[in-house]
């Protein structure tokens, strides 16, 4: 509808003719995907795994053991075999390429349910952790059959809170063969921290990449987003006081060392990892990457709380991510760095002033400053965009947004 | 991709179903039977989601302790013609040669929950409760030659707990 509309204000503008219109609309009908249909088809998937865990949870006396395993194993095998059937046919047929994801989003959420009917039935007392683990390897090959991105997101999800729940199990496996507190405590961090940067690497496996673009492709943009956060909330280091023991020193040391190892590997391997992207783009990353460490290797080591300090350095973050967002010349990011720094400042003379005096002299002249970035931004606007390569209309556009 | 290949991929999760049933149902049949009297639960806090809590009350020797390395030590089980047997830590070499023996420490997967039926779940904890003063209650585990414990029923007056629940519904 918005685009029979636009080609409707293009043919009264006389930009375009009926016959080119025409033409627009049969391309786009042949290769849209119905989005809608494959989102609804993906929660449909979801809420029946949802509802089976539910019944499963509930576990249900009336049937016996037996028959609710052979049951579960009957329609697994059913599940399989109608994936296999739909993999085999035409994967240029859009109706396949939806049953498929959708018989892959069952099956994914199926094996896990039926992992913990057997869990209850043989009443295993095994950890959620090492369920969710066996789960996720097993099934991996299973989700790489689907091409969706519901499914790729489900299964970032399913992912991160293994890796989550696992840390644990890594800490018990470190504690076996490192006896001194302050190298655990600094392995432990060090897998926490630098999660992002693996699962980055991951989404850069050439396979991955070539076969399953968009997977790749969302991967590594939850990875930025993980960072991107982490570097957002890494300000509130300053205000917490760091901590004095000799131990937790030399665990900081360490722990910053192999970030500072990790950062730079990175730094080094984005050109590869990213050989698609402009030298552009590679600098936004490095950019960020960069400021991220710095700006979390220097909140660990004062003595006294600064909050001050810290919502400066959150605000000059927020305009690197700005003008990061410019380099990859996404306008909304950009508006919305822009607002989130003038809502900052609005807080910082919450946390600074104490007295009403004070803090409203701080609003008033917070609320100027804010009036002047918004004139700012409608005088130099287009300028801004021209010397970032974005479209002149792009402003016209946000305008009517 | 070949079918081949496909097909192996589908029923890479139905294999993983299968083992994980046979590999419980082998560990049933092979492992030695014990029976271990349960206690320590919370009367107040019984049901935890929709399994019941409790702690084994193992029967100790004289000395509970005869292990200093944790990483080492095992339960030796020692049939003295009790419901349950007499226990006491000790390196596993040592276990080994008792009447049984049970991984000890964090080596020992958890035993303390029982799932129970969801529209059940107020009766057995009323059963349990009873079980507690009478000192009835015992958890069957099957424990096979390497140590491991599986759970194998609630057992209540010498009854599992299913069977009871089942009758205790239909009267």
């Amino acid at each position: 509808m918005e685009l029979s509309k636009k080609l409707n204000q293009w043919q009264q503008a006389k930009l375009i003719d009926s016959t080119t219109a025409d033409k627009i609309i049969e391309f786009e009908k042949q290769h849209s995907r119905p989005i809608a249909l494959w989102a609804l088809g993906g929660l449909g998937a979801f809420a029946i795994i949802l509802g089976l865990v539910s019944i499963i949870a509930s576990n249900w006396m009336q049937t016996p053991n037996w028959l609710k395993l052979t049951t579960d194993l009957i329609l697994c095998l059913v599940i399989a075999l109608s994936l296999y059937r739909v993999v085999s046919l035409d994967n240029s047929n859009p109706r396949n390429q939806w049953l498929r994801e959708i018989l892959v989003i069952f099956y994914y959420g199926f094996t896990l349910a039926s992992m913990a009917l057997i869990g209850q039935t043989y009443q295993l007392g095994g950890s959620i952790a090492s369920l969710l683990l066996v789960w996720t390897l097993f099934t991996l090959p299973l989700v790489l059959l689907g091409r969706g991105k519901f499914l790729t997101v489900l299964w970032i999800v399913g992912t991160a809170v293994t890796y989550a729940l696992n840390i644990n199990a890594f800490d018990d496996i470190i504690r076996q063969f490192i006896s001194q507190q302050y190298l655990g405590n600094a392995l432990l961090g060090a897998l926490i921290i630098l999660s992002p940067l693996l699962f980055m690497l991951l989404s850069r496996l050439p396979w991955l990449v070539n076969h399953r673009p968009i997977m790749a492709g969302e991967l590594s943009r939850y990875s930025w987003l993980a960072i991107i956060i982490g570097g957002w909330f890494s300000h509130f280091l300053w205000y917490e006081s760091s901590p004095k023991s000799v131990d937790d020193i030399k665990s900081l040391q360490l722990l910053l060392t192999l970030c500072l190892i990790a950062t730079t590997a990175m730094l080094m391997s984005i050109p590869k990892l990213y050989s698609s992207s402009s030298p552009h783009h590679h600098l936004m990353m490095r950019t960020v990457l960069i400021t991220v460490f710095l700006i979390s290797a220097t909140a660990v080591w004062h003595e006294e709380t600064h909050p001050v300090i810290g919502a400066i350095i959150n605000i000059t973050y927020m305009l690197v991510l700005a003008w990061a967002a410019l380099t990859i010349q996404s306008i909304k990011l950009f508006n919305s760095m822009t607002a989130l720094i003038c809502i900052r400042l609005l807080f910082i003379y919450f946390e600074v002033f104490g007295s009403m005096l004070a803090t409203g002299i701080g609003l008033v002249m917070g609320g100027l400053f804010t009036l002047s970035v918004v004139w700012l931004w409608f005088k130099k606007s287009a300028s801004i965009a021209r010397h970032f390569g974005l479209s002149p209309t792009s402003k016209s556009e946000q305008d009517e947004q | 991709m070949n079918n081949k290949n496909s097909l192996i991929i589908v029923l890479i999760p139905f294999f993983l179903l299968c083992l994980l049933i046979a590999r419980a149902e082998y560990h049933l049949s092979m492992g030695t039977q014990w029976d271990f009297a349960i206690t320590g639960y919370d009367p107040r806090d019984l049901l935890r989601g929709h399994y019941l809590r409790f702690r084994l009350d193992y029967d100790w020797q004289t000395s509970q302790k005869q292990c200093v390395d944790n990483s080492n030590c095992a339960y030796c089980l020692s049939d003295i013609g009790n419901k349950a047997p007499k226990v006491h830590i000790v390196d596993t070499a040592i276990a080994k040669q008792c009447d049984g023996y049970m991984h000890y420490g964090e080596r020992q997967a958890p035993l303390n929950r029982f799932y129970i039926p969801e529209t059940q779940a107020a009766l057995a904890e009323d059963l349990l409760r009873q079980a507690q003063s009478d000192n009835s209650a015992y958890l069957r585990l099957s424990i096979n030659k390497e140590g491991i414990a599986q759970i194998v029923d609630l057992i209540i007056e010498g009854k599992p707990l299913e069977d009871l629940l089942k009758k205790e519904s239909r009267d």
